[in-house]
């Protein structure tokens, strides 16, 4: 593995940003990814379905149960294409045995269980090699401080499949014509599904595993790859390796140099042969740093003396205007400051005045209107006493005068009479004026029979409240559609009509 | 190179890197805020909906479902510096694309826009939108130029192991600064033989050829300046 080609950024990264990278890198070596992946499970999908198509779900399961399986390719591709060298379909074929070898037997029957880290561990089985103990051992070094994250990733990309399982079903089901939509709960609920709806699920699942899987193993993998940066310092080997180049160079030049310029002088004294030196400089120039350092004082003197130099002697003449001092401003015709005070004064003492005075006013004022402002508070109550019972509610007379003193007994015989709409009608208009006059309920004439079973409320007990349901009940029956109530009923109306609603005893 | 950095450039000219949030982490977070929501509405509708059950009741708990709906990320988002409580969890925060605080117009849109994600059944295609996009945006985050990155860590100095300082021979650059100073800093997290391993790649720093990972911690000591 050379460090050197890497094509990802590496950098220590807090774990949930190194999941991020995974995904990353699936964005930009999708195609590669989803060639394989396309190639070898999308045949793998399409056979499993044929081979148990008298069991569909099966097929599904079985498809879910190799997983580990799918990670291992887009591990295979991600874990080359990161250093530089990206494997095409062919190459993944090729390299589909050593993909069976590596642990992938373990993986899919005892192992399959252990899915909270397995995309951060396949590398380990995959890419170290390692087996038994001293895998194990490598898993506890890499697995500290990771475990939360890998549980969270595998949280998130389950949730993530399911949500775009359903989505892709969903969205195919809205493009069902109307008449066949209506089947779907049933099938849901129906333990011997239709091949149709299964075979449709089975799909729909297939490419949300299509999309999420190879984000899941590729998050894996990064996070496997920052916890090995963190523990190795991979970022500082990379620095320190160009480092290292460079200074290798560095040092080179320096060397070489002087020893061209050396030569040079040994061969001749000639000035113009020193040429050589001055093109030195154009090379690139080597940047060293003095191994002592100069004593604070001594810094000084070096910055005065630099200061000192001609191109610092930049000296500009600038007139500009700027007061003199303030006492020596002494204006002989000034105005006499205390009597400026004395003004002020007196200004004060009239503002203070015309304040109160104007307090006052508005005092007297508010004293004055009290006719405007008073009724203002009271505004509620006069339109309470505003209030006039009306005469007629729902068409019907409700004045006292017009109805007789004993409303049960007039409505007993007219009932008896054969008159039953008029009977309760009576009787309900009897209850309507006694709400209104004893009661002081405030009926309005655009109230209507169950706003006014609404309002009475407050104002009937239980007894009476149920007495006017009854009779609003057996009322709105004869007077609307026509129903006579039974004998008995309107009797028993009448004759409870003095209880609830008769003058108090 | 990939990664997950963003550079903005300031109007001053001065770079700034944004450390883009990835699904995994904001539907995380998401999530926290689903569960406290959820939380909401339950000790609501005990107060609210279950005593007497009157109208009023019924209808206040509506409203403030319909609220807490809609502005429940807006009001944190604006108010606490582009967090909400499950962003906080994760140290998430939302900002603008140039590295503003989110505003409020901003934090209104991309709130309102968690509709759009959830059409047409679920937030499938909400999801493959923001897995496309190179910034991770949600739709509404599109529509509203806003972006959720990671919050920085404050950190504090890590102490470096305690040698004497030595100068290097050579001017090094910025980069080159950071590596051995955080080469010194983790000299805890990384064992022995690869401090050392890693100290041999170092070069002619100080004019040997091979240096120990102790001659190194000298240069970091002498970078941080302890001189």
């Amino acid at each position: 593995m050379q460090l050197d080609n890497v094509s990802a950024a590496i950098r220590p990264r807090n774990n949930y940003e190194a999941l991020d990278l995974g995904f990353v890198l699936i964005r930009e070596y999708w195609r590669p990814v989803f060639a394989s992946w396309f190639a070898i499970v999308l045949p793998l999908f399409v056979i499993l379905n044929i081979v148990l198509k008298d069991n569909l779900f099966l097929a599904v399961v079985v498809f879910w149960w190799l997983k580990p399986f799918y990670d291992r390719i887009v591990l295979h591709i991600l874990s080359r294409a990161m250093f530089g060298e990206v494997p095409g379909v062919r190459q993944t074929f090729s390299a589909l045995p050593s993909i069976f070898k590596s642990g992938l037997l373990t993986n899919l029957t005892f192992y399959r269980i252990d899915v909270l880290l397995r995309t951060f561990k396949l590398p380990v089985w995959q890419l170290e090699g390692l087996r038994g103990k001293q895998r194990r051992a490598r898993h506890a070094i890499l697995g500290q401080r990771v475990h939360s994250t890998g549980v969270m990733l595998l949280f998130a990309c389950s949730l993530m499949e399911s949500i775009l399982c359903f989505t892709i079903f969903g969205t195919a089901y809205l493009f069902l014509p109307e008449g066949y939509q209506s089947g779907l709960w049933a099938q849901f609920t129906n333990p011997d599904t239709a091949t149709w709806f299964q075979l449709a699920s089975n799909i729909s699942y297939f490419i949300a595993v299509s999309i999420i899987e190879p984000l899941f193993a590729a998050a894996g993998f990064t996070l496997y790859i920052n916890r090995r940066t963190l523990l190795e310092g991979w970022d500082i080997e990379l620095i320190f390796r160009r480092m290292a180049a460079r200074l290798a160079r560095l040092a080179s030049s320096t060397v070489t140099s002087f020893v061209i310029t050396a030569c040079l002088l040994l061969v001749s004294f000639n000035p113009l042969l020193s040429e050589p030196a001055h093109a030195e400089k154009n090379g690139p120039t080597p940047e060293v740093v003095a191994s002592e350092r100069l004593h604070a004082g001594h810094s000084r003197e070096v910055i005065d003396a630099v200061l000192a130099q001609d191109e610092f002697q930049n000296i500009k003449k600038i007139k500009t205007w700027f007061p003199l001092r303030e006492d020596e401003t002494t204006n002989p015709d000034d105005v006499d400051l205390d009597a400026v005070g004395r003004f002020m004064n007196g200004v004060a003492q009239v503002s203070e005045a015309l304040l109160w005075a104007l307090a006052v006013f508005v005092v007297a004022m508010i004293i004055v209107h009290r006719d405007r402002w008073l009724p203002l508070l009271s505004a509620s109550k006069r339109v309470r006493n505003d209030y006039q019972p009306p005469e007629t509610l729902f068409g019907m007379d409700i004045r006292p005068q017009s109805l007789p003193d004993d409303i049960g007994a007039a409505a007993r015989n007219l009932w008896q009479q054969g008159q039953a709409r008029e009977a309760l009608s009576l009787l309900y208009r009897g209850s309507l004026m006694v709400l209104v006059n004893r009661e002081q309920l405030e009926l309005l004439e655009s109230h209507t029979e169950g706003d006014v079973l609404k309002l009475c409320k407050q104002h009937l007990d239980n007894m009476q409240s149920t007495y006017l349901a009854r009779l609003t009940h057996n009322w709105q029956n004869i007077a609307y559609a026509h129903r006579t109530p039974a004998a008995d009923e309107a009797l028993t109306l009448c004759n409870d009509w003095q209880t609830y609603f008769g003058e108090p005893a | 190179m990939h990664d997950t950095l963003r550079n903005v450039e300031t109007p001053e000219g001065i770079e700034l890197q944004l450390a883009i949030a990835g699904p995994v982490a904001r539907g995380l977070a998401y999530g926290v805020d689903l569960l406290i929501r959820l939380g909401i509405y339950i000790a609501l509708s005990f107060v609210l909906v279950l005593q007497g059950a009157t109208p009023l009741g019924q209808g206040l708990y509506l409203i403030s479902i319909f609220l807490m709906e809609w502005f429940y990320p807006v009001f944190f988002e604006v108010l606490r510096d582009g967090q909400t409580p499950g962003k906080s969890a994760f140290d998430l925060r939302v900002i603008h694309d140039d590295g503003t605080p989110v505003s409020l117009s901003g934090s209104i849109i991309r709130n309102m826009l968690r509709v759009v994600d959830f059409l047409p059944v679920l937030n499938g295609f909400g999801l493959i939108a923001m897995l496309l996009n190179k910034d991770f945006k949600r739709m509404g985050d599109m529509v509203a130029a806003t972006v959720v990155v990671y919050r920085d860590a404050s950190k504090s100095a890590a102490q470096l192991p305690d040698t004497k300082p030595v100068a290097p021979h050579f001017a090094l650059n910025q980069l080159e600064q950071q590596a051995l100073l955080s080469f010194a800093e983790r000299s805890r997290v990384l064992n022995e033989e690869r401090s050392s391993e890693l100290a041999e790649l170092v070069g002619p720093l100080t004019g040997k050829q091979h240096h120990s990972a102790q001659e190194i911690y000298g240069v970091a000591n002498w970078i941080a300046g302890k001189r």
